[in-house]
């Protein structure tokens, strides 16, 4: 989805461009009406309307893209493995010996695999989306009355069972629906026999998708290529991404597609409907941290390395930074900007939506997102 | 309620610096570009105006360029209507899912924006009877108590109209340079779910992949005569190619009208589509197919949303046009005559949204029915359409198929894994142009799928 400032900007920029270089442009026989002209005309209306991004083309670094796939994107989906067996394991904890201590441990493993998962937003490609783990790890919402239904039932509750169970009914948010209830308040004797079942298997099915994924990327499922080679071998024979360029703005456009969910999606919405129940983690009364972690797992990407706070040597950052220097401090500057303003938000989201004293931080986080949305749209998008 | 949020300040006020930044960033960039144009592909204008520069995973999500600010709002509020996963209600959000199914999302299908997987629960079977009172709505002898289409899944407590399974077999060829290949086809497993639902005998099936869906907003205004204009029904040409219209129900208007979306272009507009994708897909109910409620589980601005959605997405430029070995495959793709049928470039209409009026555009479609040969064959006939007959499938963004979603499949069954198994599959009309593939030497066809892959 295309913003509306940088909409406005691309085209003002972009047909200006346009208009002082009609005697020299070279007339491309394909092109028939280039969109910047369209907004151009469009008069009333087509101010903040959308443009086409101005990808050049020219990316040619083909080691920033296995640094992406060596130092963020396996790394990551790793941590994410460990993270999602670590939570099967307290679930299992829990659900055979239940106590405060156990449920508060089971709480902060669904946090820590939240967090690590939430890190990948901005790649979100490859084979999560066509093996079904994307939507068995990450359904939203969920369906919570026939979650009760199962739960009323005496059906089985095996691991086995669960992973049969439509999507809305199994990963992240139903786990988090039962282990913390609907407003992060479920006390330890709200917790039924079969609440516990569930949680129990829901874990399992959780860390073994958690497995299949990392493989996909790693090793290859079903006969086909480990996923990691065919972004990295772009534009070597690759029917993928043909060119060098194609892999690195598969890249870029995760980065500003994920930044731009969090300012006019995961913060929009909810603000501009004043109604906390289209929070993404609303159970566990989470979901600042989540937009928080979308933008720390961006920075990443454009580092070229996980949980590290500056660029590793073979990342988009020095990329930019040997092209224009300017531009990559500017980036820099604005990841920590984005940051710092979605740590001043108060804790929780979940009750600070509606709080008008919270709305300017709130906005100002929303704000400091969407400038970096475009500063990548203007100055690192020109660059791939 | 809320304070007074920027987002609602006067949108010149906000941007007008950026308004500045922008003119004088306009001027310094002419001068780079002419460079800037040669090579980029976001020139080649498949789309025409709503042609996106994007060859990533997201390439079949971009908006149009050229979109008002109005439109874009309108566009954002769709795209979250096609992402929205629907549940049983009651619920908070999403209410009305089922109570029988195929998918609880249209994202859920059209992974992507593009294409979803030959599976169940994505992919989804077509049923009729072959002998019978044909529902002038649905162009086909509906199955009693089923209807046309199979819904594997239910919500709790529901049974649904049956299960479904499917398994791989497979088959081989020659070039004739001697050079091998193997080809798979779908078989399909029905099993009676529900002991109200026998599955009869003679029940014709039609399995169907969920195709991709931008550009289609293109497709619908290209002018009714500019398309029956290429049709020769009866082959007057003698080219071997017939070419046939559909004539399909639409529910608005109460009458027959030309067929142009769905494998068989069984379908009149994307809002029928939309509408009846809700309905039978989802188990959704709309103003269109209310199933009897008085409130519909959607209104009519969802499924205006939703539609407007739906066309105003952007379709992907090419890549690679520069070079020498897709510019030779282009060529060949018209020797060998492909073209006769996935015509490279038709002209839109007037439209009501003004991105997609009278554009110049290259879908590689006919949007007519042509007789495919008795491999791909269906043998369900659907309104005009015979059991042997496909709509010829688009195929800008063609390249971006499994870059979009990996591991996916071509031909309205997704059978073929890749596109030169798609290719390989033509018959029927298509064997002359197939068998004149098929004797291109190896680095000819090579050339001519690198081709096919650029778009
Ligand atoms: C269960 C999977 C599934 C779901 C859910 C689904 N679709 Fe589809 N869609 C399909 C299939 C399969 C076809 C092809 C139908 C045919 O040929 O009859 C299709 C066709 C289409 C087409 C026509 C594309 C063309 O070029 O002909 C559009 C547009 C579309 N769907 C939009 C939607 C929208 C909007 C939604 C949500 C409201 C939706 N679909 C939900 C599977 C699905
Ligand atoms: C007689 C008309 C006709 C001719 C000639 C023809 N095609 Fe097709 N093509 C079709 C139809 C109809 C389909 C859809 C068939 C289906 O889905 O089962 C199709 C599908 C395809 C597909 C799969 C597209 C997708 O989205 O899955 C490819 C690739 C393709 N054609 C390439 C070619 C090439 C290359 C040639 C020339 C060698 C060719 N076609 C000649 C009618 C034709």
């Amino acid at each position: 989805m295309r913003l509306k400032p940088i909409g406005l900007f691309l085209a003002v920029g972009l047909t200006s461009s346009l208009v002082a270089c009609t005697t020299s442009a070279p007339d491309v026989s394909d092109a028939e009406s280039p969109a910047v002209q369209t907004e151009a005309a469009g008069g009333e209306g087509g101010e903040g309307g959308t443009v086409d991004l101005a990808w050049s083309g020219e990316f040619a670094d083909r080691e920033v893209i296995a640094g992406f796939t060596n130092r963020v994107v396996v790394p990551k989906y790793e941590q994410f493995e460990a993270a999602a067996q670590e939570l099967a394991t307290s679930l299992d904890q829990f659900a055979n010996a239940p106590s405060e201590a156990s449920l508060t441990a089971a709480r902060e493993a669904w946090l820590e695999a939240r967090s690590v998962w939430e890190r990948t937003e901005s790649f979100a490609f490859g084979p999560a989306g066509s093996l079904g783990y994307d939507a068995a790890l990450d359904t939203w919402p969920v369906n919570e009355t026939d979650i009760q239904q199962v739960l009323a039932s005496d059906e089985p509750l095996t691991a086995e069972q669960v992973a049969q169970l439509p999507d809305s009914q199994k990963g992240m948010h139903t786990i988090e629906y039962l282990l913390f209830g609907l407003e992060n308040d479920k006390s330890l004797d709200q917790f039924s026999d079969r609440d516990r079942a569930y949680l129990q298997a829901l874990g399992q099915d959780l860390s073994r998708v958690s497995s299949a994924l990392l493989e996909s990327w790693q090793v290859g499922i079903n006969g086909q290529p480990p996923y990691r080679e065919v972004i990295a071998q772009a534009g070597e024979n690759n029917t993928v991404y043909p060119t060098l360029p194609a892999g690195a703005q598969e890249m870029v456009t995760g980065l500003i597609e994920s930044l731009n969910e969090v300012a006019a999606e995961k913060i929009g919405v909810p603000l501009e409907e004043q109604d906390p129940v289209n929070l993404e983690s609303r159970f566990s009364h989470n979901t600042l941290a989540d937009l928080k972690n979308n933008v720390i797992g961006a920075r990443a990407v454009y580092y070229g390395q996980a949980g590290a706070e500056t660029a590793a040597a073979d990342s988009l950052s020095r990329y930019v930074a040997q092209r224009d220097a300017a531009a990559d401090e500017q980036i820099q500057a604005e990841f920590e900007a984005a940051i710092a303003a979605l740590e001043a938000v108060p804790a929780p989201l979940e009750e600070s939506v509606t709080d008008p004293d919270a709305a300017p931080a709130l906005q100002q986080a929303q704000d400091a997102v969407l400038a970096l949305q475009e500063t990548l749209e203007t100055q690192l998008v020109p660059l791939i | 309620m809320a304070p007074v949020l920027s987002s609602q300040l006067p949108r010149w006020k906000k941007y007008l610096g950026l308004l500045l930044a922008a003119a004088v960033l306009g001027a310094l960039l002419s001068f780079g570009l002419n460079s800037w144009r040669s090579s980029s592909p976001g020139q080649t204008g498949a789309g025409g105006a709503t042609t996106v520069n994007n060859r990533s995973s997201r390439a079949f999500s971009q908006p149009a360029p050229g979109l008002s600010a109005a439109e874009f709002d309108q566009h954002a509020e769709g795209d979250a209507n096609f992402e929205a996963v629907f549940v049983t209600a009651p619920a908070q959000v999403n209410p009305g899912l089922g109570p029988l199914f195929n998918n609880a999302a249209c994202v859920g299908c059209h992974i992507k924006d593009g294409r979803g997987m030959p599976e169940p629960g994505q992919s989804l079977v077509r049923v009729s009877l072959p002998m019978g009172e044909v529902n002038p709505a649905m162009g086909v002898v509906p199955v009693p108590e089923i209807g046309v289409q199979i819904r594997d899944r239910a919500v709790y407590g529901h049974v649904p109209d049956a299960r479904m399974a499917m398994d791989w077999q497979t088959q081989v060829g020659q070039y004739p340079d001697g050079r091998a290949y193997e080809l798979r086809s779908p078989r399909l497993k029905l099993t009676q779910a529900d002991p109200e639902k026998p599955l009869p005998d003679d029940m014709l099936t039609s399995l169907r992949v969920p195709p991709p869906i931008f550009g289609s907003g293109l497709l619908e205004v290209v002018p009714e005569v500019a398309i029956l204009d290429q049709a020769d029904p009866d082959d007057r040409n003698q080219d071997g190619i017939s070419g046939r219209p559909n004539r399909v129900w639409d529910p608005g208007a109460q009458a027959e009208a030309l067929g142009r979306f769905g494998f068989k272009a069984n379908t009149v507009s994307l809002e029928v589509q939309t509408a009846v994708a809700y309905f039978n897909d989802m188990g959704v109910t709309n103003p269109v197919f209310t199933g009897g409620q008085a409130s519909p589980d959607v209104d009519q601005k969802t499924l205006d949303t939703t539609t407007f959605y739906v066309q105003t997405l952007g379709v992907p430029a090419r890549t690679l046009r520069d070079n020498p070995q897709v510019q030779r495959g282009e060529r060949l793709f018209a020797q060998v005559s492909c073209t006769a049928c996935h015509v490279a470039t038709l002209k839109t209409g007037p439209a009501d949204i003004p991105v997609l009026a009278n554009q110049t555009i290259h879908p590689y479609t006919d949007l007519l029915l042509h007789d495919m040969g008795g491999g791909l064959a269906d043998n369900r006939p659907d309104f005009d359409a015979s059991g042997s007959e496909w709509r010829t499938a688009p195929l800008w963004g063609l390249g971006l198929v499994q870059t979009v979603l990996p591991y996916a499949g071509y031909l309205h069954d997704g059978r073929a894994r890749t596109i030169e198994e798609a290719v390989l599959w033509h018959d029927g009309e298509a064997a002359e142009s197939k068998a004149q593939f098929m004797a291109l030497g190896e680095r000819d066809r090579a050339a001519l799928l690198q081709f096919l892959n650029s778009l």
